[in-house]
C-alpha cells in the first residue's frame, strides 16, 4: 500500500494543504481508529492523507473555556473530554460518552472530529453532543468560518453537511445558568470495553430552582441512519415538574424516544432487541428522576 | 504462490486463474444425515451406516431400565451449544528450511505436540521423520489449537523444498478466525432421573456433534464427554450415544476442556431442573450425590484421592449460596453452582502417555534439565525448575531448562489433557532420584559418611549423621575427573499407571482425576439482558500447589474463557461463511469484563503426583459457564437451554415471560 502522508504542524499550513488538496483524492484524519481497520478491510482508496496529529494550534487541539462556552478542538481526544473537570460538572452526559467510548488505548488517540467526521450512527461522543445541541464550527481551507448546528450537520450514513474543504475546528457547548437535573449517557453493548454502541441514550435535562424542566435534549445512536435528536420525547417533559414523573408518564417518553427510530437487524442485533432495549433504558432513564 | 514480499505474492495471486463448480453445502449436522444427504468428505472412511458419520462412540453401564423404574422424577432437555474460537493473540504460522545439500528440514512450528506433528508430517512429505526437525518456539497460546498438523504446514514445507529457501506463512487475524479449528457445536439431548431421597439414578445422552468437513482429533471429544456423564456425581446407570457428522462448515478441533465444558453444561443445568422438582436444596442435591475417595465409578475410573465434596462445600460456603435471594426490580442477582470431573494424570489416548527426561550437572553446579515436554505458556519450565531447585538445592537461576528441539530432546506425547506438570514433573523426578544416587554415592565417599541420611541445600551436600558437607560442583567435578570418571547424567523415563480403555470405554484412563467446583454470582439488567458476572468462586481440587502464581494465572484465564464461552463468544455463520472474523464482533472479554475470581485450592495429596499434584490447567474453564446459567436462570426465575446468554437471548425471554404472565404492557407496543 503506497500512501503519501502530509503533516501540516501550524493551522496556516493545514488550511494551504488542504487547499492544495482540492480536487485530489485525500483523506484528512488524526487518530486514525476509524481509518486504519478501512485500510486493513479494503485497502487504500485514496493516495493522500492529510494527517492533522501534528497541528498544534490550541484552538484546534486543545479544550477552552470562557464565561460563554466551552470550546473542545477537533482533534481534542476522548481522553481530554474525559479528563475536563469543567465538562464532568456542567455536561455530564459528553464526559459519560466519551468515558465509555472504546477503550483505553483508543481513547488517547480518537478524537471529536474524527467522531463526527465518520459520521456513524453510533458514534458515542456524536450523540450526547446531539443532547446537548453542540454547534460545529467549520474551517475552510480559505479561513473562512462558518458554525452548524449539530442538528444539521448529519445527513445520512457516513454524511455531513461539511464541504471538501473544510474541517471541524471547534465544537461549541453553550454554558447555561441552570444545573442539569439529568445528564446522561447510556450505552448497550455486550462488552464492558472495545464495544460500539448497540443502542445508544443521552439525555441533558435541566430544571429552574423549583425543579420545573426548562430545557432537554435527547438523542439516540445506533438507531436511525443517523443519531436522532428526539424532539417529540423533548416536548413532553419540557415544563413538567419532576414529581410529575409517574411510571405513566415514563412510559409515554420511552414511547416518544422509540418513535423516530428506525433500527436495523444485523449481526450485533436485531432490530427488535435494539427498540426494546431503547425502550427500557429510556423508561428507567426518567423513572430515576 | 511463495515470493520475496507479500506484496510480490499477492501480485503473483492475480495471475492464477481457478475455476471452481458452485455445490449447495450442507451446513446443519441433521440435514447432513438425511438419508439423500451427498457426501461431504469424498475421502472418509465409510465406517458406519451413513457416509457422513465421521465418529460414533457407544458407552453403558448399569441397569437403566431398573434405574429408571426407580426414579420419582424424570428431566429431560435439549441443549445447543455454539460454535467458539480459541482466540490465539498470535496467529497460526510456521517457517520452513529445507536443506537441499542434505535433504534435511527444519520446521519452525507453533505446535503442541513436536513428536506426533513430525510423525504427521513426515507421513504428508512423503520423508523419514527424524530428518524432520521441529523447533517449537514460544507459543503465543494453544488451548488445543495446535494439536493437529494444519494443510497450510506441509504446504509451507513443500514450498521451501521447491525453493530451497526458507519459507514463512503467518496467518492475519481473519485468517486466524476463519481457517483454524474450533470447538465442538453440538446438540446435547439429556433425559436424568432421581429417587425420592435425591440420588442420581441414571443419564440416558444423545450427542450430534458438527464435525465440519474434516475429522481432526476434536473428532474425538466424546471420550472426555461421556466421563462427566458416566462419573461426575455417583449414577446407577448410564447410556451415552454421540455421532460427529460431516458438514460443510469449519472443522472442530480440540480445545480447553476437551467437550467437557458442553457436557457439564447440559449436566449441571438437569441437576438444577431435577432439584426443583423434587423439592431438594440445589446445593444439598450435590453433596449428597458427590463423588468420593476410593470410588470406582461405573466407567471404571478409580478416585485414589478425590476433592469433589470439600471444593462443593467451600464455594458453597463462600459465596452465600444457601442465602441468596433475587429480588425485585430492575437488577436482578443470583448464585449459580456447577462442579466438574476432569482428567487429572494425562490420558491414555495414544500408545504412550509417558514423558522422558535427561538431566544433567555441569561441573560449575549448574543443571540443565531436557525434557520432552513442552512449553506453549502453561509455566511448565518454571514448574520444572522449581522441582530440581526443590530436589538439588541450587536456585532457579542455576537451572536451565532444554525443551524445544524435537533432535534433542526425549519423547513426550505434548501438551494436552492438562498433563505436564503431572507426567514431566514425575518424569523430572525420578531422573533426579536416579542422578542423586550417583551423586550419593561420590559424596559419601569424599566426606567418609554414610549415604543414608544426605541431604541438598544452599549448593551443599550435607551429612546429617556427621555435620560434614561438600560443595555440589565439587562433587560432580571428582565424578568427572576421578576414576571411575562418570557422568553427573541420568535418564529416566515415566509412563503413568493409567491403562487403555476397552471397547466399551471402560478402564481407568488417568494417572489421577481433578475436581472442581464454581459458584458464580450474576447480576441481570432486565432492561437490556446484559449479565455481569460479579463474583466467581472457584474450589479445585489441584492435589498439591506447585508454584501459587501460576495456578492463579491458569485459574484467572480459564474462568474468563469460561465466562465467555457462558455469555459471548460466539461465530456466526451464513451458510458456511463466518460473518464475524474479528474481534470487533467476535466477542472476546476484555480486562474490563474479568469478574472478582475467589480461587481456594483443595490439596489432597495425590501419591501418583509430583509431591501430590494434579493436572489443574483445563478445569477452571468447565464448570464456569454451567455456573453462570445456573445463576441467571435463578435470578430470572427462567430456562435457557442454549449459549451463550446474549443480551438479546436474554431480553427475549425476559419478553416472553412477562408476555406470559398477561404483563407486557411495557413491550407490548413493540412490534417483532
Amino acid at each position: 500500500m503506497k500512501l503519501e502522508i502530509i503533516s501540516p504542524v501550524t493551522t496556516p499550513e493545514l488550511l494551504s494543504a488542504l487547499g492544495e488538496l482540492q480536487g485530489q483524492s485525500f483523506r484528512m484524519a488524526a487518530g486514525c481508529t476509524d481509518l486504519l481497520p478501512e485500510l486493513r478491510k479494503i485497502g487504500s482508496t485514496f493516495p493522500v492523507l492529510l494527517n492533522l496529529a501534528s497541528v498544534t494550534d490550541e484552538n484546534f487541539s486543545g479544550i477552552l473555556c470562557d464565561d460563554d462556552a466551552i470550546y473542545i478542538g477537533g482533534r481534542a481526544t476522548a481522553h481530554q473530554i474525559m479528563c475536563h473537570v469543567e465538562i464532568q460538572k456542567k455536561f455530564p452526559v459528553l464526559s459519560e460518552s466519551a468515558t465509555q467510548l472504546a477503550s483505553t488505548q483508543i481513547r488517547q488517540v480518537a478524537t471529536v472530529g474524527g467522531n463526527l467526521c465518520t459520521a456513524s450512527p453510533s458514534g458515542d461522543i456524536s450523540c450526547a453532543l446531539m443532547a446537548l445541541e453542540a454547534e460545529i464550527e467549520l474551517l475552510s481551507a480559505a479561513g473562512t468560518k462558518r458554525v452548524v448546528p449539530i442538528r444539521s450537520f448529519f445527513t445520512g450514513v457516513r454524511r455531513t453537511a461539511m464541504q471538501p474543504d473544510e474541517l471541524v475546528y471547534r465544537v461549541i457547548l453553550k454554558r447555561s445558568r441552570l444545573q442539569p437535573a439529568l445528564s446522561t449517557f447510556v450505552k448497550v453493548g455486550t462488552r464492558r470495553s472495545m464495544e460500539c454502541s448497540v443502542v445508544s441514550l443521552s439525555a441533558h435535562i435541566a430544571t429552574d430552582a423549583n425543579g420545573v424542566i426548562l430545557s432537554s435534549g435527547i438523542a439516540v445512536g445506533a438507531s436511525a441512519p443517523t443519531i436522532v435528536f428526539c424532539s417529540a420525547a423533548s416536548d413532553i417533559i419540557s415544563g413538567k415538574a419532576l414529581e410529575e414523573f409517574t411510571p405513566e408518564l415514563c412510559a409515554k417518553v420511552a414511547t416518544a424516544i422509540i418513535e423516530p427510530t428506525a433500527p436495523i437487524t444485523d449481526l450485533r442485533a436485531s432490530a427488535w432487541y435494539r427498540k426494546q432495549a431503547l425502550y427500557n433504558i429510556s423508561e428507567a432513564v426518567f423513572a430515576d428522576l | 504462490v511463495a515470493a520475496e514480499t507479500p506484496e510480490l505474492a499477492r501480485e503473483a495471486l492475480k495471475h492464477i486463474k481457478v475455476t471452481y463448480k458452485q455445490l449447495d453445502g450442507v451446513y446443519d449436522p441433521g440435514e447432513a444425515l438425511k438419508p439423500d444427504a451427498p457426501q461431504i468428505n469424498a475421502l472418509a472412511a465409510n465406517k458406519f451406516e451413513h457416509v457422513n458419520i465421521a465418529e460414533k462412540f457407544h458407552y453403558a453401564h448399569g441397569d437403566l431400565f431398573a434405574a429408571k423404574e426407580k426414579s420419582v422424577a424424570v428431566v429431560s432437555r435439549k441443549f445447543t451449544l455454539p460454535r467458539v474460537t480459541h482466540a490465539c493473540m498470535a496467529t497460526s504460522n510456521i517457517t520452513a528450511c529445507y536443506d537441499k545439500t542434505d535433504g534435511k528440514l527444519l520446521l519452525y512450528s507453533s505446535t503442541q505436540v513436536p513428536f506426533l506433528y513430525q510423525r504427521d508430517m513426515a507421513h504428508a512429505l512423503k520423508m523419514n521423520p527424524s530428518d524432520i526437525r521441529i523447533i517449537q518456539p514460544i507459543i503465543g497460546g494453544g488451548f488445543g489449537s495446535k494439536l493437529d498438523m494444519y494443510p497450510f504446514e506441509p504446504i509451507c514445507a513443500l514450498l521451501s523444498m521447491k525453493t530451497g529457501r526458507p519459507v514463512q506463512m503467518l496467518y492475519t487475524r481473519e485468517e486466524e478466525f476463519l481457517a483454524s479449528p474450533t470447538r465442538q457445536p453440538m446438540e446435547i439431548e439429556l433425559t436424568a432421573g432421581v429417587d425420592k431421597d435425591g440420588n442420581f439414578t441414571f443419564r440416558e445422552v444423545n450427542i450430534l456433534k458438527d464435525n465440519g468437513a474434516y475429522t481432526s482429533w476434536g473428532a474425538t471429544t466424546p471420550f472426555v464427554i461421556m466421563q462427566a456423564f458416566s462419573s461426575l456425581y455417583k449414577v446407577e446407570a448410564c447410556c451415552f450415544d454421540a455421532v460427529a457428522v460431516y458438514t460443510n462448515n469449519v472443522f472442530a478441533g480440540s480445545f480447553r476442556g476437551y467437550g467437557n465444558p458442553q457436557a457439564t453444561f447440559a449436566l449441571e443445568r438437569v441437576i438444577d431442573l431435577l432439584a426443583d422438582k423434587i423439592g431438594m436444596h440445589k446445593d444439598q442435591i450435590r453433596l449428597l450425590n458427590a463423588n468420593e475417595k476410593g470410588e470406582t465409578t461405573g466407567q471404571g475410573l478409580f478416585f485414589e484421592t478425590c476433592g469433589h465434596r470439600q471444593c462443593l462445600e467451600t464455594v458453597i460456603e463462600k459465596s452465600g449460596f444457601a442465602a441468596q435471594q433475587s429480588g425485585e426490580g430492575r437488577y436482578r442477582r443470583g448464585i449459580g453452582l456447577a462442579s466438574m470431573l476432569h482428567v487429572g494424570g494425562g490420558a491414555k489416548i495414544y500408545r504412550s502417555d509417558g514423558c522422558g527426561t535427561t538431566v544433567k550437572i555441569d561441573p560449575y553446579g549448574f543443571c540443565t534439565i531436557i525434557s520432552g515436554s513442552n512449553e506453549i505458556g502453561q509455566g511448565s519450565e518454571t514448574v520444572l525448575a522449581m522441582i530440581a531447585a526443590e530436589e538439588l538445592g541450587i536456585p532457579l537461576d542455576r537451572i536451565k531448562v532444554i525443551n524445544t528441539d524435537t533432535d534433542v530432546k526425549p519423547w513426550d506425547v505434548g501438551v494436552h489433557a492438562s498433563r505436564t506438570s503431572f507426567v514431566a514433573g514425575n518424569s523430572l523426578l525420578g531422573a533426579i532420584r536416579i542422578l542423586k544416587e550417583k551423586l550419593n554415592k561420590k559424596a559419601a565417599e569424599l566426606m567418609a559418611v554414610s549415604e543414608d541420611d544426605l541431604e541438598y541445600d544452599n549448593y551443599q551436600i550435607f551429612s546429617r549423621s556427621s555435620g560434614k558437607s561438600i560443595d555440589l560442583a565439587k562433587t560432580v567435578r571428582e565424578m568427572h575427573f576421578t576414576p571411575p570418571n562418570e557422568l553427573a547424567v541420568a535418564n529416566y523415563f515415566y509412563e503413568p499407571s493409567s491403562q487403555f480403555q476397552d471397547s466399551g470405554f471402560k478402564g481407568n484412563v488417568s494417572g489421577t482425576y481433578a475436581f472442581a467446583a464454581q459458584a458464580i454470582e450474576v447480576e441481570v439488567d432486565t432492561a437490556t439482558g446484559n449479565i455481569q458476572v460479579l463474583h466467581v468462586h472457584v474450589a479445585q481440587d489441584v492435589g498439591k500447589v506447585l508454584n501459587p502464581l501460576l495456578l492463579d494465572g491458569q485459574i484467572h484465564g480459564g474462568v474468563l474463557q469460561g465466562v465467555g464461552y457462558a455469555i459471548s463468544e460466539e461465530m456466526i455463520f451464513d451458510k458456511g461463511r463466518l460473518l464475524n472474523p474479528n474481534f470487533h464482533n467476535y466477542k472476546l472479554l476484555t480486562a474490563a469484563d474479568v469478574p472478582e475470581i475467589h480461587f481456594y485450592a483443595v490439596e489432597t495429596h495425590d501419591q501418583q503426583g509430583p509431591y501430590g499434584a494434579k493436572g489443574v490447567a483445563e478445569a477452571p474453564l468447565i464448570p464456569t459457564a454451567a455456573a453462570i446459567a445456573n445463576a441467571v436462570c435463578r435470578a430470572l426465575d427462567l430456562e435457557f437451554i442454549e449459549l451463550p446468554l446474549t443480551p438479546e437471548r436474554v431480553l427475549k425471554a425476559l419478553y416472553e415471560q412477562k408476555m406470559k404472565a398477561g404483563n407486557a404492557s411495557v413491550a407490548q407496543n413493540i412490534e417483532e
